[in-house]
């Protein structure tokens, strides 16, 4: 077990080591003028974490993230139990669930403007709108895989609704809840973030779109290592949670 | 048990009985086993007497009391499949219907305890079901449907899934379990072997739609266990299941049961 970590770690490092590698090489071979240098871009993000603009902005993208997260996973959750548990709600609206998840949300963004106007209810609700469908339609399908035995022990112990969805299944499709968490955690993110690019006067879509209109490329790239770094390390927790969920 | 009948629809089909005319009663602290050939409607039948299921027609009374679309108080179900809970401690597993009625801690305790070491499980409290082999995952569901203390026990092939060693230790438990809670048993099988060893009496069903051919008395002593195997009148009882079964297995199959058997 001890051994096994050991190695996955050893793993992540040579892993991370040989992106670094490629892209000194890249930023040598194009110039540290478009493509900063990672000890470049790494001085830049140090000295941006010391810097209270930076930091407000980080502070409104954290916010609006953490607010939308929480709606997509809440609303999804709920909403995939319903239409899991219902076989007419899940044939009429599922579909257009997996409509919603197919097209590009940047085409809606216009609606989502008219309806909630700039600022950061516009950003919130374009991150839900990337994440709530894609969690509702797994947690539906987790529902729906669930060995039909479930339903008859609830009803051989007498159980009341309330606790057959709270004791059996929500713990039965906590897998899949999990890894519906892992991918909400990123397209929530994605979501944030492309609606402070187009409509937002802070947080760090904002400040990413500035800094590439004035050809900022170590800001750009330092913004870019802080998401890279923040997803990642999000997404291998709930990696890990979801391994320890399935034994 | 007056003149059950199931019966299933489905559109565009011609309305399908999968049981009718089920006539049966079943005694006080008796160990019943169903057998007959597959598709004649055993898993129906158990729904209906637990509860699970309502008839179309006639019905079953428990108690003094119709039992119709819910499982009345009283009534224990262990099922063919695996149904114990994964994300749950084999403790939890079993504690599981007894926090739901809201019985007192110290209470819940005693009677789980007693269920694990009763079925051999209480070295294996805080394991979880994927821990276990299917023999014990099989032996935390009843254990399970145990501590509700039931007085009418149903059992659904739960040891179906088992090899064979571990079904007749299995049998020799539930034997146990049968003295010693005074509990009425009804267990469904397809094992002849099975049925002649475990029950007081054995009803044979007839292919689709299913109803009571014979009920088949055994005549064992309450305190046998396994070795009733090696008795000369397990053969005999074993034979007449087989020769009652065989036919309906054949119609079961569509195959006319005069023709004689091929060479």
């Amino acid at each position: 077990m001890m051994h096994d970590r050991i190695r996955r770690m050893a793993d992540i490092v040579l892993l991370s080591c040989i992106l670094i590698a490629i892209w000194e090489a890249l930023s040598s071979a194009i110039g540290t003028r478009f493509l900063p240098a990672p000890i470049q871009t790494v001085g830049r993000l140090v000295a941006m974490l010391d810097n209270p603009r930076f930091l407000g902005d980080l502070s409104a993208t954290s916010e609006a993230y953490a607010v939308a997260f929480c709606l997509a996973m809440g609303g999804g959750v709920v909403l995939g139990l319903t239409l899991g548990s219902s076989r007419v709600l899940g044939a009429t609206f599922e579909p257009w669930l997996h409509v919603l998840v197919a097209i590009p949300k940047v085409t809606l963004y216009p609606i989502i403007l008219l309806l909630f106007g700039l600022g950061d209810a516009a950003k919130i609700a374009f991150g839900v709108l990337h994440g709530l469908p894609t969690v509702a339609i797994m947690t539906a399908g987790g529902i729906r895989s669930l060995s039909p035995i479930y339903g008859k022990v609830a009803r051989a112990m007498r159980l009341k609704r309330r606790s057959y969805v709270w004791r059996i299944l929500l713990p039965a499709v906590m897998p899949e809840i999990v890894a519906a968490l892992r991918i909400c955690f990123s397209l929530t993110l994605l979501g944030v973030l492309v609606g402070e690019m187009f409509a937002s006067s802070r947080g760090l879509g904002h400040l990413l779109m500035a800094s590439i209109g004035v050809d900022d490329m170590p800001t750009v790239m330092a913004i870019i290592l802080l998401l890279f770094l923040f997803a990642g390390a999000g997404s291998s927790m709930l990696l890990a949670a979801a391994h320890r969920l399935k034994g | 048990m007056r003149g059950v009948g199931r019966v299933f629809l489905a559109a565009a089909r011609e309305p399908l009985w999968a049981l009718r005319g089920v006539d049966l009663d079943i005694r006080s602290r008796e160990f019943f086993a169903i057998i007959g050939p597959s598709g004649c409607g055993k898993s129906t039948l158990m729904d209906i007497i637990a509860g699970l299921l309502a008839p179309s027609e006639g019905e079953v009374i428990f108690e003094g009391k119709r039992v119709s679309g819910t499982v009345p108080d009283g009534i224990g179900v262990v099922f063919q499949e695996d149904a114990s809970f994964p994300w749950l401690s084999v403790y939890d597993n079993v504690a599981f219907g007894l926090e739901e009625i809201g019985l007192e801690r110290a209470e819940i305790d005693a009677r789980v305890r007693y269920a694990l070491e009763f079925m051999g499980l209480a070295a294996f409290a805080r394991h979880h079901p994927p821990q276990l082999s299917g023999g014990m995952r099989q032996r935390v569901c009843i254990a399970r449907t145990l501590v509700q203390r039931p007085r009418l026990i149903l059992l659904d092939e739960p040891f179906a899934a088992l090899d064979q060693q571990t079904r007749l230790l299995m049998g020799e438990e539930l034997l146990r379990l049968w003295r010693e809670t005074d509990a009425t048993v009804i267990l469904i099988t397809h094992a002849l072997d099975e049925a002649a060893m475990l029950a007081d009496r054995v009803g044979v069903m007839s292919a689709r739609p299913g109803h009571f051919i014979e009920v088949v008395a055994t005549d064992w002593s309450r305190e046998r266990d396994s070795t009733v195997v090696s008795d000369p009148r397990f053969g005999e009882v074993t034979a007449r299941l087989w020769s009652l079964l065989r036919l309906e297995s054949l119609r079961a199959m569509g195959r006319d049961f005069s023709a004689p058997s091929p060479p």
